[in-house]
């Protein structure tokens, strides 16, 4: 059968949202179909044995649904119009559907397991496995709805989506032009002043009687460039983490900046002094070949160890990306850390790859684990393997990372976790210091929460207690912060 | 090294460039005994003319513009290239039959030097051919020279590595190249029950080396390790496109090929599914990084089960013995791990890296007691140039000899590959 819906060409086509005024010409024609099986007598419409499978990816969690999604989705649902009889068509808000048989027709062609078709009943059932990790909890990706019954309704809901004409558009990769685009961020960060975009954020554990009642005790701040600034100074199209590959490859050079400030900023006593005997350790963010580089032993050198202080006072976060890439040089760069006393934290460890992997192998200090609001609705199955792997790792070796909102320290706690890095964290500290602060008037939240992360002097210029503000311990506030801090080992 | 009749190489970079053919070459040579691949060499023995190092030389430069002159009818035989060696030796490389550029390049070389009774050896020594892979030593011998030292990695470190700018422009080119002539193939064998190996599949992939040579000779691609796994996407594009190719598959047996996820779901790779002859799905494997994997393992997730409902077969990369326990191949969902072989491995336990021997590629196998601790191991499937030779060994002799190792391999127990949805 010829798909008339599918007119826009190649699986490669994605129409995107209609330009205003523009009919979408899929969703015109299903109602077409639509209403001519309307307008047949009762008899005909009921006789009509097909189904409506629709599948519904503008409802997926953003980022999805992404090009690959509609990509692969069209291209299975195309091949089972194509084996079974039916049309596909694809709506310019990115949901798709196919009218075809509810079942593989008497005498068909016969498919088997490496046939590619899959058949009309089966399909359903293969899109929600594909899609599951993009699906908001309770939520059916793909409906079923027999036309003879519901195509009166299926009708009035696609008459509605083109009068709406606001379907969300969905861009295509664009693969071309982005190497271009990080070849200009890549020479700005080499070239230009950017110490000004380092920021700091402050990790606790969360120590006893849970959040309110117990205490909050900084454990490290973490520095690190902000790459949104970043791409901000640069151009609006640059979107330094659009390719992950790429991103690494900035990492590098972001690493020999950060290297050449700290080891500048060595033994001066502002917030990215090294050598600092007090507060919480500094956590740094470098690549596996930035540790490599005579610019990290140029800071190993000058951060040595300080006497009086058996634990190290910084510590170097790896990504779990960069360690497997390369694993005989990341082994080589966690002999240079353990050499020159560092810790070794290991970052960027989803709850995906922490089902998939086993981070607790690493024998890193401290792993971080990405909060994601999906942790919180995982079925019991996963959540029970979740709970295995963390504790494999050790709950005392787990830091619940982007811990953005209350649910995810609520979550936390009830898994066992206690050191948490995030806007939440920094929120309950921002709050903490401007009850204990006397100068503390004229300052919102967000003002403390900002100058706390600011890094050079101009971030920090309007607050009158710095020592406050870089102590992250407010003394005497309604929490019971701990004077001294703890070290992750 | 360049396109053979398209050599221009600057007189002032001749050395530099010389030192970098020869890394070329060498490579080429090996590659050749690894994927068994069959080419003619005839090398021009220029360094004959020069006996005696500290004497003046007998060479002169217009020796070398005529003796490569000489080479150009081999310029159109198929996949022919042409290296110019340190120790001035000439060497042309070329796939198949071309009997009749052969001789008319053989009778100018001789032409050349005939009558000119200074030479200090006539001038038919000066004319040596080869065939590879069975001629590979004495290849060797020629890349590394009378008295200059092989070329080596350090020569490799002269190249320029790859930079954002330079990516983008070796991304436009590589859109416009003829790729086909870089395509190697690796075979993948078998225990079989009496002892020998058999060809299980062959891995198709792209000679990096070769590609750099030919389309950036100046650029080390693979010096900046993220630059070159993003330039690995437009490989994959292209390696699709190659093997979507109408008939390119049809009397093609099962395969591999590496590819990263992101490619996994473009539309080229669902062109290629459309092209795919029924009779072999379920017979190809896709190779993925582990770094792919992990940089999205939404993505990957997707794609995994995308693959696996088309029928494809999935197998993890570049895994080294301390990775196989933090990578699990059963808790990422994958059918096979291709371990690569180093010597910590000798005295490693698979079971205390909890790794499953029925699931694994034992990669870089270069001997036979490689390959007895695999099989001693329950591993059943290798590569590296040992594998190679072996089938090599079986081709010639016929499939049924019992002579494709000194002693029969210990043979695993049969565990059947899953291909079926998870």
């Amino acid at each position: 059968m010829v798909d008339f819906a599918s007119n826009s060409g190649q699986l490669t086509d994605w129409p995107g949202r209609a330009p205003r005024g523009t009919p979408d010409a899929a969703a015109v024609a299903l109602l077409g179909e639509l209403s001519r099986l309307l307008a047949r007598s009762p008899e005909s419409r009921a006789a009509d044995q097909r189904v409506a499978i629709i599948l519904r990816l503008s409802r997926l969690i953003p980022p999805a649904p992404r090009p690959h999604h509609r990509r692969v989705a069209r291209a299975l649902m195309q091949d089972t119009a194509s084996w079974h009889g039916g049309q596909v068509f694809s709506l310019a808000d990115g949901d798709i559907v196919l009218l075809c048989p509810p079942r593989r027709p008497e005498g068909g062609r016969v498919t088997s397991a490496l046939t590619r078709a899959v058949g009309p009943e089966a399909l359903p059932d293969m899109l929600r496995q594909l899609l599951r990790m993009d699906t908001p909890p309770g939520f059916d990706p793909v409906a079923v709805w027999p036309v003879a019954t519901h195509g009166q309704a299926l009708h009035d809901d696609i008459q509605a989506r083109v009068a709406q004409q606001e379907g969300r558009r969905v861009m295509e990769e664009e693969y071309a032009g982005q190497t271009e685009i990080m070849d200009v961020l890549g020479s700005f960060i080499s070239s230009a002043a950017i110490a000004d975009l380092l920021q700091r954020q402050t990790a606790v554990l969360l120590r006893g009687g849970g959040e309110g009642r117990g205490g909050l005790l900084p454990i490290y701040q973490e520095i690190t460039f902000s790459i949104a600034a970043l791409e901000g100074r640069v151009s609006s199209a640059a979107t330094a983490s659009a390719d992950p590959f790429l991103f690494r490859h900035l990492a590098t050079r972001l690493d020999l900046r950060i290297l050449d400030i700290l080891t500048t900023a060595a033994g001066t006593g502002g917030p990215l002094d090294v050598t600092r005997a007090d507060g919480p350790a500094l956590h740094i963010n470098l690549t596996v070949q930035g540790i490599l580089t005579s610019d990290f032993a140029r800071l190993a050198a000058v951060a040595g160890a300080q006497p009086g202080r058996a634990t190290p006072r910084v510590a170097v976060e790896i990504s779990l990306l960069d360690a497997v890439a390369d694993f005989a040089a990341f082994d080589r760069a966690r002999a240079v850390l353990a050499g020159n006393g560092f810790a070794f934290v290991l970052e960027g460890v989803s709850y995906l790859s922490l089902m998939m992997t086993r981070p607790g192998l690493f024998d890193a200090a401290l792993v971080k684990l990405d909060w994601s609001p999906r942790l919180a609705e995982i079925p019991e199955a996963e959540r029970a393997a979740l709970h295995t792997a963390l504790r494999e790792i050790g709950l005392d070796r787990v830091a619940l990372h982007r811990a953005e909102t209350e649910a995810a320290l609520r979550w936390g706690l009830a898994c066992g976790i206690k050191r948490f890095q995030g806007r939440h964290v920094d929120a309950m500290l921002g709050a903490a210091r401007i009850v204990g602060c006397g100068f503390a008037k004229g300052c919102t939240l967000r003002n403390c929460i900002e100058r706390a992360g600011a890094t050079n002097a101009l971030g920090r210029t309007d607050c009158l207690n710095l020592a406050l503000l870089d102590a992250t311990v407010p003394q005497g506030a309604a929490l019971s912060l701990a004077a001294q801090s703890e070290t992750i080992q | 090294m360049t396109h053979l009749g398209r050599h221009r190489v600057a007189e002032g970079h001749a050395a530099i460039g010389a030192k970098q053919e020869a890394l070329q070459l060498a490579t080429l040579v090996r590659d050749c005994g690894v994927a068994d691949i069959a080419r003619n060499v005839a090398v021009v023995r220029l360094s004959r003319l020069e006996p005696d190092r500290q004497r003046p030389q007998q060479l002169r430069p217009h020796h070398l513009r005529l003796a490569r002159a000489a080479l150009e009818p081999l310029a159109h035989a198929e996949r022919a290239r042409l290296f110019m060696l340190p120790s001035r030796d000439i060497v042309a490389v070329w796939r198949g039959e071309a009997e009749a550029a052969r001789r008319t390049a053989k009778a100018a070389i001789e032409h050349m030097f005939a009558g000119d009774e200074s030479l200090p050896i006539s001038p038919e020594r000066l004319w040596e051919e080869y065939t590879l892979p069975g001629d590979a030593e004495a290849v060797m011998a020629i890349v590394r020279g009378p008295d200059d030292p092989p070329a080596t990695q350090a020569e490799a470190a002269k190249l320029i590595p790859l930079d954002l700018a330079s990516l983008a422009a070796f991304e436009q080119q590589l859109a416009h190249a003829d790729m086909a002539r870089f395509v190697r193939r690796l075979p993948i064998a078998a225990l079989r029950p009496k002892g020998g190996l058999t060809l299980a599949w062959e891995s198709r992939l792209f000679d990096i080396d070769e590609l750099a040579g030919c389309l950036s000779p100046r650029h080390d691609l693979q010096a900046e390790p993220w630059l070159f796994r993003r330039l690995t996407r437009t490989l994959d594009r292209r390696m699709l496109a190659l093997l979507g190719a109408h008939g390119e598959l049809a009397q093609a047996g099962p395969l591999a090929f590496q590819l990263n996820i992101a490619s996994l779901l473009s539309p080229e790779f669902l062109r290629f599914d459309e092209m795919l002859p029924a009779a072999l799905r379920g017979k190809v494997t896709l190779d993925l990084m582990p770094e792919d994997v992990l940089s999205n393992p939404s993505a990957f997730l997707f794609a995994r089960d995308f693959a696996r409902a088309r029928g494809y077969r999935l197998a993890l990369s570049g895994v080294v013995a301390a990775l196989l326990p933090i990578l699990p191949v059963r808790r990422l969902g994958l059918d096979l791990v291709h371990l690569r072989w180093s010597e910590a491995l000798r005295s490693a336990d698979l079971a205390a890296l909890q790794a499953e021997p029925g699931r694994i590629v034992l990669s870089g196998v270069e001997s036979e007691a490689v390959l007895f601790w695999g099989a001693a191991q329950g591993i059943s499937l290798f590569s590296g140039t040992r594998v190679s030779d072996v089938l090599r060994m079986h081709a010639r002799i016929g499939n049924d000899a019992a002579v494709a190792l000194p002693l029969p391999l210990p043979t695993p127990q049969p565990q059947p590959l899953p291909i079926s949805m998870a």
